[in-house]
């Protein structure tokens, strides 16, 4: 419980609220404006996105380009259309992103409810293997998996969605260590219920408000870490566009172009803060005494 | 008097932890299937396949294969890297204090910001302040290390020329890459030592202290902070993993030889023994750490032993 003491006045205390969920709402517009971005990325774009012309490379973008550019966002060092490459970027960056939450969440979640409600051992076991996924940090993992399986999006998909297991199953481990001794799953166990219903229908809704915030939180995560695998030339190939590869490619070309820095990684970073807002807003809503 | 079975039982869970890392680190190369197939260019003859299959022992039995790499890793041997010839432990070791300096560097530097931001956060709960730092951690949380790398170096070495942009040697081409390492984590360690200050302000003892009329300057700071400040230990060394991750990346930006810079380029240099020993080696570093941090911390909150 919180003090009353430590709260700020009501007014200031609903006015906060009301800021934090504006941040969440743009977050989440942000977010959804970007997915439709990336689903329509073939009728948005101005440009084939891998469309080379070395007469038309490095153009300035339209804003600043003398005598009125034809590039909204510039182009880079093979003439490509910068705003075409950042929409299809997103889909890539966007499709992995999702595509590994969903596979870690379910997966994290079985796993964590087994290890809980089937004994010591299994708990024990599960948990020392959580120790061990958690010591290799996440890009290593990676970009060693990756480096063996070849880089495709298939290959990033799966090794992000397999090494993020950890953090649901030990939501669900601790809920269900709660809930087991909660009244109303002792009533649910006494009027005859079995494992697996109390699981389905008493353990797991109360583990998926967490898990939803955690997600999000690891969505933007895995955005960051999808990019910085394209910037170290194990993500996604080229020609294929993707954010952290067009930024990697505009390291020689820092000063002379900056506008081939300066919008991929503001996509990216527009995108995952717009991820952190809502995960933030969620938490905010679900979970008012901050807990997880 | 030290907590003798809390220790045990940690080294025992670490020692199980450090078995599992071996585990992986020799499943993971085999993912593929052959992992001979990778070690050599795509041109390679049949004759140098066999050859370097029955070399490297891939011929044998996974039983015959995982023990004899259990017991050379025991003994600290990887075998040869392909590309130096020469032990891939030593190579990856001479790496470590290079990278511990950047990570250490970074972590101290994320820690020193943020626990007065994030008291201050808290302290002034819902104010500008507070918004404004919880948005900065938000922002320093989302932004790539690579561009944050990029960022610093086209302002701080092209523009200004303060700093150089890449090598080592001095204490001035430390400044950059710890910094686009630090930011990261700074953001993070803000969010929860805010999180853990408004927790302790939610106690008894603050209430108490608050109670016997003490000033709020000094029940934030001498009862709730004191509080507060032992979890966060826990929180940096935990941070640690994902800033030897974030080593791999700011190593590559800012051309800093360290153990990220080799895993990286031994990965493209097909190189699978040292890209193992330097797995290895990252994964123990941030177990071995995280167990002196919980053991430090149950010296000094017995509670912990008890949990």
């Amino acid at each position: 419980m919180r003090e009353p003491a430590s709260e700020p006045a009501a007014g200031q205390r609903i006015r906060a609220l009301v800021r934090r969920n504006c941040l969440g709402v743009i977050g989440a517009g942000v977010l959804l404006a970007e997915l439709a971005a990336a689903l329509l990325a073939p009728a948005l774009a101005p440009y084939p996105p891998l469309d080379q012309d070395t007469a038309r490379r490095l153009q300035p973008p339209l804003a600043v380009a003398a005598g009125g550019g034809r590039y909204a966002l510039g182009t880079d060092q093979l003439g490509r259309d910068v705003l075409s490459r950042i929409l299809f970027g997103a889909r890539i960056s966007l499709l992995i992103g999702f595509s590994a939450v969903a596979i870690a969440v379910p997966l994290g979640v079985a796993v964590g409810l087994i290890a809980s409600y089937h004994g010591r051992l299994m708990d024990d076991v599960v948990m020392r293997v959580a120790d061990v996924q958690l010591a290799f940090p996440f890009i290593l993992l990676a970009v060693t998996v990756v480096a063996v399986l070849g880089p495709s999006v298939g290959h990033l998909i799966v090794v992000l969605g397999i090494a993020g297991w950890v953090p649901y199953a030990r939501l669900a481990r601790s809920e269900v260590l709660t809930l087991k001794r909660r009244e109303f799953v002792e009533a649910a166990r006494a009027l005859g219920a079995g494992d697996t219903r109390i699981m389905a229908r008493h353990v797991l809704p109360n583990v998926l408000t967490p898990v939803v915030v955690v997600g999000t939180f690891a969505l933007a995560n895995t955005i960051l870490v999808e990019s910085s695998l394209s910037f170290l030339g194990l993500g996604v190939q080229p020609p294929d566009p993707t954010w952290g590869g067009m930024l990697s490619d505009s390291r020689e070309y820092v000063t002379a172009a900056w506008w081939l820095w300066v919008f991929p990684g503001g996509a990216i970073l527009t995108t995952v803060l717009a991820t952190n807002f809502v995960g933030d807003w969620l938490r905010d809503v679900l979970d008012p005494r901050g807990t997880w | 008097m030290l907590p003798w079975g809390y220790i045990g039982r940690r080294v025992a869970q670490t020692a199980l932890v450090l078995v599992g890392i071996t585990l992986v680190v020799f499943w993971v190369v085999r993912l593929s299937g052959d992992p001979v197939l990778l070690m050599l260019p795509a041109d390679a003859s049949q004759q140098d396949i066999a050859r370097l299959r029955e070399a490297l022992g891939f011929d044998q039995p996974m039983y015959v294969q995982l023990q004899r790499f259990v017991e050379r890793v025991a003994r600290g041997d990887f075998g040869n890297s392909l590309r130096f010839q020469e032990p891939a432990l030593p190579l990856v070791l001479e790496r470590v204090p290079s990278t511990a300096l950047l990570a250490l560097t970074a972590l101290s530097i994320s820690t020193l910001v943020a626990i007065p931001l994030g008291v201050l956060s808290a302290a002034r709960r819902g104010s500008a302040w507070d918004h404004a730092a919880m948005f900065a951690a938000l922002l320093g949380q989302s932004m790539p290390i690579f561009w944050t790398g990029i960022m610093l170096i086209t302002i701080f070495s092209v523009a200004l020329d303060i700093f150089p942009s890449s090598g080592t040697g001095t204490l001035r081409h430390l400044v950059l890459p710890a910094a686009a390492l630090g930011v990261f984590s700074t953001g993070r360690v803000t969010r929860l030592v805010r999180g853990g200050m408004l927790e302790a302000l939610g106690q008894d003892y603050v209430r108490t202290a608050r109670a016997k009329g003490l000033a709020e300057r000094r029940v934030v700071y001498r009862h709730a902070l004191r509080n507060s400040l032992l979890p966060v230990i826990t929180i940096v060394g935990l941070e640690l993993g994902s800033t030897l991750g974030g080593a791999v990346v700011t190593e590559m930006v800012f051309a800093w030889p360290g153990v990220g810079r080799l895993i990286v380029s031994a990965i493209f240099a097909r190189d699978y023994p040292l890209v193992q020993a330097a797995v290895f080696v990252v994964a123990t570093m941030f177990v071995l750490v995280n167990l002196v941090v919980d053991i430090v911390y149950a010296i000094a909150d017995p509670r912990v032993r008890y949990a």
